[in-house]
């Protein structure tokens, strides 16, 4: 996944000089390059690792933590599930189809290299407004990629997020993550533990395409590696044929270690693998099946060429292996062996190429702790709106409210029968009969709130995905997070990670939800228009429903919206109100409880955008308006609409005295709004009305395009 | 009782196993999944071609799979008196191989879509719908980005038989209600021996009640019935 310009900034300085200490002689050419490539930041993590260590990563249900190519949780009757979210931000800026297409194959070869089956996409994407040419292209682009490789590769894009702001003008971002199913005895561990097995390259040939994405300023490395491009190209038909034949692989048994191949190619892929052993490999290059002619050891080394695993073989089954390759005729060879002596050796006939101690290349490179260089940055909160009308407008003029179904709907959504709770309505349900039970999924950013208030976005945001979920009736079993940031050597950059970090994973422990894992991306704007932070969470929620709940059926009747929940700001009503986790969890446990009633009709959070923006999409659902009021008690009516935060989630009820009855006896606060009919909205408080809309003015907000 | 149905896969195929799972669902039996390779004439009474990419839809959507020798194999099968049903790519395979009439251009809006439709019956000759009614409206999902299907005639006197037809939920064959832009609001065609059926949306995604309307599911038992009769 390229990172253009970003590499081992200070490393590369010294590079050579630490390279000659480590080895006691001088690198060669290759190992320069994979040395160069691996301790990128992309690689390395090295401004990222030490900040993460925070986040909670345990758990009962947690068989694989971060670390490995996607996280693992249990979710019982044998059954596992496997789950990342990876950034794909500069490919998508500079080749926005295939660097979307390529963001979407390399994150479900993550979760396919667990043993799993990938049954679901979600994507967070980040567009500047349209009206300029390249912002269009870029959107519409990335939405195409997303698409064409999603469709084809046939697992389903079952939700996400579509942002747009001026901040993300010319500076996409791309998150997506992905969802895989396996039986317990199909995972798999990423480690090469067993010398004398047989390293096996299986998939797509290899070819020069996004060498060394990961980062190849290598001004000091004697290879000329060419002006070729650092975008990959996806083939989601070979894609597909890599699932099967892994799937068949899998279930016969015939893998004791499989890694996928991403940033930095063969080399990463080896040297992880090896490293978590504590073994090394010996490759031999000539036997990489190439696609053109006269490929350096470096360009065969560091090919980011698609749609390529790494397998591990005992040698007896090779033959059985190579045949299932045939059979869904995909390139495969072994490559080499695993060795006892934890050195990665690379030769081309004879001769060695590299011989570097694995260690160095997968631990080697510096890091940060960013608190050196942390400095906070000016608070950029947003000051209290003048009114409410003023506010609403602004919001309708924006995007807040534009119908995502122009989006979703360019996706295959249904493919492979599980989803049973379509994208646009919060989080979407994936069934898993095999366990009895159905996942509720969920990918959320705070950005704007994230740009004034770290420490306390990260907390709202990982109780935002927990919210979405419970709002379907599921408890939160796993989060994955994506960190989009602008250069971490500045230092309010490096002030606003640390703190977002430091607030989710505040609330991710609190709450006892662990982070499975995850990906960093630093270096997104440029230096005129730093990038706004805007961390990415995808929640993993599960709802023990036997994997047969039916979405909530449509009621005709007359119906009402009430606001479950408080929200108790200290200080400053526009900060967000300091959270308080056990009445959060016990919401969560309120809310699941109320989707089982009768009365209950529907259920969504409050979150961007407070009360007003969960009304108004309520309302353009049931197309239908109304008054709607709410109490003293709750701040002034202005502070009741807009303000952000709190555990509070709108219900839309057709009985709402027994939905009043049913809260006071619950314990959960419930504020009856009013009932949804006719065709204007009027937000009032007790003093009268503070805003109304004609419903065809969120009409017309919501057919806004996304492009022209 | 003998094997009544197989679901043949390509590389590239990637609603096989949805196929199956609901044609299972649906009637009780089970459609095994074959490969492109294994596939012969009388290996059961019903062959079905699911949708997806065959061969990553390279060329056009469908034309590698239908100069594939399973469709010479397929072409046995149906002189022998064998059912087909080509769903979303599997229906563009069989226009490509000329098993049916016709072809596939782009939907009107240049993009994949996946929605729900509805779609009017217009004959029950049929065995594919020998358990609806003329007329009759049921919904499926669509799925495509080659869907709008276009032939010179799409009127019922010149030898096309078509079978459903994009629709409101009232059963007005209107522009409005054609989500693609197919010549004549035509989803789904039979051969003239009424034992082809080719149809753009997948009644494999609303085979199961939990889905919605299940009327896929009753696709799937009307074929099956047919071929029950026959056999």
């Amino acid at each position: 996944m390229a990172e253009p310009q970003v590499g081992a900034k200070r490393a590369e300085l010294d590079l050579s000089r630490r390279l000659e200490a480590a080895l006691g002689r001088a690198a060669a050419g290759t190992e320069a390059a994979m040395v160069s490539v691996m301790w990128s930041e992309h690689c390395s993590y090295g401004h990222s690792k030490l900040a993460l260590r925070q986040f909670p990563v345990k758990g009962p249900r947690v068989r694989v933590g971060p670390g490995e190519n996607a996280g693992v949780v249990d979710i019982g009757h044998g059954h596992l599930v496997a789950a990342k979210i990876e950034s794909h931000n500069h490919p998508s800026a500079v080749e926005p189809v295939e660097g979307a297409a390529t963001g979407l194959g390399g994150i479900m070869r993550d979760v396919l290299a667990t043993g799993a089956r990938p049954i679901a996409f979600l994507d967070a994407l980040f567009f500047g407004p349209p009206g300029a040419a390249a912002d269009e292209r870029l959107a519409q682009g990335v939405v195409e990629g997303v698409a064409r490789y999603g469709n084809a590769v046939g697992i389903p894009t079952v939700g996400g997020e579509v942002t747009v702001d001026p901040a993300y003008a010319r500076s996409p971002l791309v998150n997506a993550m992905c969802v895989g199913l396996l039986p317990e005895h199909h995972l798999l561990p990423s480690t090469a533990k067993t010398v004398g097995e047989l390293v096996v390259l299986l998939g797509a040939t290899t070819g020069r395409d996004g060498i060394a994405g990961a980062s190849f300023a290598s001004r000091d490395t004697s290879q000329d590696l060419g002006d070729r491009p650092q975008v990959q190209v996806g083939d989601p038909f070979r894609g597909k044929l890599v699932i099967e034949a892994v799937q068949v692989l899998v279930e016969r048994g015939l893998l004791t270690a499989l890694g996928d191949l991403g940033a930095a190619g063969i080399t990463s892929a080896a040297a992880e693998m090896a490293q978590r052993g504590q073994r090394g490999m010996r490759l031999d290059l000539g036997r990489v099946p190439l696609r053109e002619a006269a490929m350096t050891p470096a360009e065969i080394l560091l090919s980011e060429s698609q749609e390529r695993m790494l397998l591990v073989v005992r040698p007896k089954d090779l033959p059985e292996v190579l045949a299932v390759a045939q059979h869904f005729a995909l390139a495969a060879a072994p490559i080499g062996e695993v060795t006892a002596k934890a050195q990665l050796t690379a030769l081309l006939g004879s001769e060695v190429v590299a011989d570097l101690p694995v260690e160095l290349l997968t631990e080697g490179a510096e890091l940060f702790d960013l608190h050196d260089r942390a400095k906070p940055a000016d608070a950029r909160r947003e000051r209290r709106p003048a009114s409410l009308s003023a506010w609403a407008e602004r919001r309708l003029r924006g995007f807040s409210l534009a119908d995502r179904r122009q989006v979703f709907q360019r996706y295959d959504d249904r493919v492979g029968l599980r989803t049973t709770r379509l994208p646009g309505t919060g989080a979407a349900w994936v069934r898993i009969p095999e366990a009895s039970a159905t996942l509720a999924l969920t990918v959320d950013s705070r950005p704007f709130l994230t740009a004034g208030m770290p420490r306390q976005a990260g907390r709202e945001l990982v109780l935002e995905g927990i919210r979405n979920v419970a709002a379907t009736g599921a408890r939160p079993i796993a989060f994955t997070d994506c960190l989009n940031f602008g250069d971490p050597d500045q230092p309010e950059v490096a002030w606003s990670f640390l703190e977002t970090v430091g607030g989710m994973a505040e609330a991710a422990s609190a709450m006892g939800v662990p982070v499975i894992g995850g990906n960093v991306s630093f270096y997104n704007g440029d230096q005129a228009r730093p990038m706004l932070p805007t961390p990415v969470l995808g929640t993993v929620g599960l709802l023990a429903d036997g994997g047969r709940r039916p979405a909530p059926n449509r009621s005709l009747g007359p119906l009402w919206l009430a606001l479950l929940g408080e929200r108790t700001p200290l200080g400053d009503p526009w900060a967000l109100p300091c959270p308080d986790y056990a009445v959060e969890a016990d919401m969560v446990e309120a809310m699941i409880e109320l989707l089982d009633q009768p009365w209950s009709r529907a259920l969504d959070d409050v979150g961007d955008g407070g009360l007003w923006q969960a009304v108004m999409e309520q309302a353009l659902r049931l197309d239908a308006g109304g008054r709607f009021e709410t109490p003293d008690g709750h701040g002034d009516g202005l502070e009741a609409w807009c303000a952000e935060g709190g555990s509070r989630y709108l219900l839309t009820t057709d009985d709402p005295a027994a939905a009043s009855e049913w809260a006071a006896r619950r314990g959960v606060p419930c504020t009856l709004l009013g009932q949804a009919a006719g065709d204007e909205i009027t937000c009032a408080d007790r003093q009268g009305p503070l805003w109304r809309s004609p419903l065809s003015s969120l009409r017309d907000a919501a057919r806004q395009p996304f492009w022209r | 009782m003998s094997r009544q149905a197989v679901v043949i896969v390509f590389p590239g195929s990637n609603c096989d196993r949805d196929v199956a799972d609901a044609f299972f669902v649906a009637t009780g039996e089970s459609a095994d999944l074959v490969w492109h390779t294994e596939f012969s004439a009388g290996l059961a009474p019903l062959a079905i071609l699911p949708g997806g990419f065959s061969y990553g839809d390279y060329l056009r959507a469908g034309a590698i799979a239908a100069r594939s020798p399973a469709i010479s194999a397929l072409r046995q099968h149906h002189r022998m008196g064998g059912m087909v049903l080509g769903i979303c790519n599997g229906f563009q395979i069989l226009t490509e191989a000329g098993l049916l009439p016709g072809a596939f251009s782009r939907n009107r809006c240049l993009h994949f879509l996946s929605q729900d439709v509805c779609l009017r019956v217009e004959e029950n000759d049929s065995p594919f719908l020998s358990d609806f009614q003329p007329g009759e409206v049921i919904d499926l999902p669509i799925a495509h980005a080659e869907g709008a299907y276009q032939a010179e005639s799409v009127g019922p006197d010149r030898g096309l038989r078509v079978a459903l037809r994009y629709s409101t939920k009232d059963g007005a064959v209107s522009p409005e209600a054609n989500p693609n832009g197919a010549s004549g609001n035509v989803a789904g065609l039979l051969d003239e021996t009424g034992r082809i059926f080719g149809l753009m949306p997948h009644p494999e995604r609303n085979a199961d009640p939990i889905f919605g309307s299940a009327h896929g599911g009753r696709l799937f038992r009307s074929a099956l019935s047919a071929v029950s009769r026959h056999g």
